[in-house]
């Protein structure tokens, strides 16, 4: 009895070890991954940081940090779940972010998703919230309530600046200078999504000699969100 | 036969050290907010915030506390003293940490789970997230949330009095936030002489009565009962103070039909909240009767006794159950 006893709780042991492991949780076949890497004219960072060219220029990225959120899954062009709690904060320097895990929840094969990039209405204004959204994550405007939806930073040899630094902090959630945007990603049919954010799509429609910082909600702001959706695509296309 | 006992023995012991765990551990106890049965329900969602006696301590202690502040010497009631209603008398202008100076007065705090919009301008769009803007401000306590976080987490008994509000001892901005919330949620104030005169505990002298219509027929249209405001934005005739360009509202919509719209101050209180208005223009209740009376755009006339019986009604807004209540002092223990 003694030693039945003991096995049982050896199998329990075992059992709890096992639901803990990533290990574990990894072979959830519902799962997919969603791999965001952001570029500059094709490169990638290198510990957090993009050096790239500019026009003939040398430009680097320091911080890009932003936001993407309601992730909605479609099969066949008919909508098949949604992400609960479905807030992700995506940052350059911590490449583990990069990757989202989601579960749709399809059987097998998913054709679509779409996605906010930055925070809904909603969110901005319904109080403090934790995780991903704890205001302590330095994504959130404290003399003009509002989440910064996305920031990018970093330096270009034509800015008029001091250290020729740019400093993009997008948000606002209030008409007409709304910055949330809506991307879909179609044709998927893998279980691993590889999506490219080519920022020279962003640079090339803004002069950096002369916009090169923006804090608040403007239709500047505005603008530049709808340029950042622009830079998403699935990687290969 | 005999072998069920340690089983028995082992069973026992888990529950027992399960229950010693349940009793020692997380058990928040609810508050309900107190108000009067003829005011409207609260805007602020409860639900998300639960009151509990151990959230508002926490909240309340925070409030006191220079740990907010980058040299610890500024805490929230440096600007917001209870006595005086919450507000930071005889200065015009906020004074923050190294004696550096704001641009504008510090309102009175009370009644804050019905007003959804914070700040003179409105800048602010929820209680929770009010306490983020003096805590960045260079001028007040120049400190981050991020650093403050940090702090707090190192400071004793603050980890073990988290885990008792929200059943987890590491700090969070969220939980710092909240808890911030709770104790200024009960900040409510309805024992004035206004109010017992409403539930028919008292009744209004001859003068406060000729006060009180003549306050229903010429300010209440934005001073609306029972709180005194009607939370909106409004264009009271003040001009612009040339020296601090303050266009209120308009800075955050750049709507220019906002130039100039202030968020309409509650009156409760009114006699210890001096410096009256944004700026802090006015030190006596007489200069504010002055300015109504003269300015063109509300059309106000007022005789000079009409003053008088209007100020005195405006004196039985003071409510001395709120001013000092102990739970809202400083928290000494
Ligand atoms: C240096 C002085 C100062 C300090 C310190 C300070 N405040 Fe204030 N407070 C002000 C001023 C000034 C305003 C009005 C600001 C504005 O309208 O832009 C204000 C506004 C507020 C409001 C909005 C009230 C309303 O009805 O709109 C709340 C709530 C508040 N403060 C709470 C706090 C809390 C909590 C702290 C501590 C974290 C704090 N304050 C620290 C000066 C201060
Ligand atoms: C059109 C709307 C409106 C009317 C009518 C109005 N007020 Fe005001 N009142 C305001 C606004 C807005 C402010 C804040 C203005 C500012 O600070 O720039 C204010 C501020 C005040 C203040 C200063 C409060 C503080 O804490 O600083 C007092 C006192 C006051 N009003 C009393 C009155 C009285 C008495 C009347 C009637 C004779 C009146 N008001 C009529 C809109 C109004």
């Amino acid at each position: 009895m003694k030693y039945h006893l003991k096995i049982s709780m050896a199998i329990l042991l075992a059992g709890l070890f096992l639901l803990h492991t990533p290990l574990f949780a990894q072979q959830n076949p519902q799962e997919i991954v969603l791999h965001i890497n952001p570029i500059l004219n094709g490169k990638s960072s290198n510990d957090g940081l993009i050096i790239s060219q500019l026009n003939g220029d040398s430009i680097a990225i320091h911080t890009l940090r932003f936001y993407l959120s309601n992730f909605v899954f479609y099969k066949n062009g008919k909508e098949i779940g949604r992400e609960k709690d479905s807030y992700h904060l995506l940052d350059m320097e911590d490449e583990s972010t990069l990757s989202i895990a989601i579960n749709p929840n399809t059987g097998d094969g998913l054709g679509a998703i779409r996605f906010d990039l930055g925070t809904d209405s909603l969110t901005n204004v319904s109080g403090a919230m934790g995780g991903d959204l704890d205001p302590a994550n330095g994504m959130y405007w404290a003399w003009n309530s509002g989440y910064i939806n996305f920031k990018i930073e970093g330096y270009y040899e034509k800015c008029p600046t001091r250290n020729h630094q740019f400093q993009f902090h997008i948000g606002g959630y209030l008409p007409p200078f709304k910055t949330v945007q809506t991307i879909e990603l179609t044709g998927l049919n893998k279980r691993e999504i590889w999506v490219d954010m080519e920022l020279s799509v962003f640079f090339e429609h803004i002069d950096l000699a002369k916009e090169h910082s923006i804090m608040s909600p403007s239709k500047a702001a505005a603008n530049l969100a709808q340029l950042l959706s622009k830079t998403f695509r699935i990687h290969g296309e | 036969m005999g072998n069920k006992l340690p089983l028995a023995v082992l069973f026992l012991g888990i529950l027992g050290m399960v229950l010693v765990a349940a009793v020692s551990a997380y058990s928040p106890e609810p508050v309900a907010l107190k108000y009067p049965e003829s005011w409207p329900t609260p805007t602020y969602d409860f639900t998300k915030n639960p009151l509990t006696k151990q959230g508002i301590e926490l909240g309340r202690r925070l409030f006191y506390d220079p740990i907010l502040s980058k040299d610890s010497t500024i805490s929230c009631s440096s600007c917001h003293l209870s006595y005086t209603a919450f507000t930071h008398v005889d200065h015009d202008l906020s004074h923050g940490i190294a004696d550096r100076i704001g641009t504008r007065n510090s309102p009175v705090l009370m009644n804050l789970a019905w007003v959804s919009s914070f700040m003179w301008d409105g800048a602010v769009n929820h209680l929770d997230m009010q306490a983020l803007a003096p805590i960045s401000s260079p001028v007040e306590m120049d400190e981050t949330i991020e650093n403050v976080v940090k702090k707090v987490q190192r400071s004793s008994p603050y980890p073990s009095l988290f885990y008792h509000a929200f059943g987890d001892s590491t700090v969070t901005g969220e939980h710092l936030l909240k808890a911030m919330a709770q104790f200024e949620l009960t900040l409510v104030s309805a024992n004035s002489k206004y109010d017992q005169v409403k539930r028919g505990e008292a009744a209004f002298t001859g003068q406060e009565n000729n006060g009180y219509m003549l306050f229903q027929k010429n300010c209440a249209r934005c001073h609306a009962e029972p709180f005194f405001t009607n939370h909106d934005f409004e264009k009271n005739g003040l001009p612009l103070d040339t020296t601090l360009h303050d266009f209120g509202r308009m800075v955050i919509t750049q709507l220019p039909t906002d130039s100039l719209k202030f968020k309409v101050p509650t009156l409760r209180n009114i006699e210890f909240s001096y410096p009256y208005m944004h700026d802090g223009r006015f030190r006596k209740l007489g200069d504010v009767m002055k300015h109504y009376t003269q300015s063109s755009q509300l059309n106000i006339e007022l005789s000079s006794n009409e003053k008088v019986d209007l100020t005195a009604f405006l004196l039985t807004l003071t409510d001395k159950e709120f001013l000092f209540n102990p739970d809202f002092a400083f928290p000494r223990n």
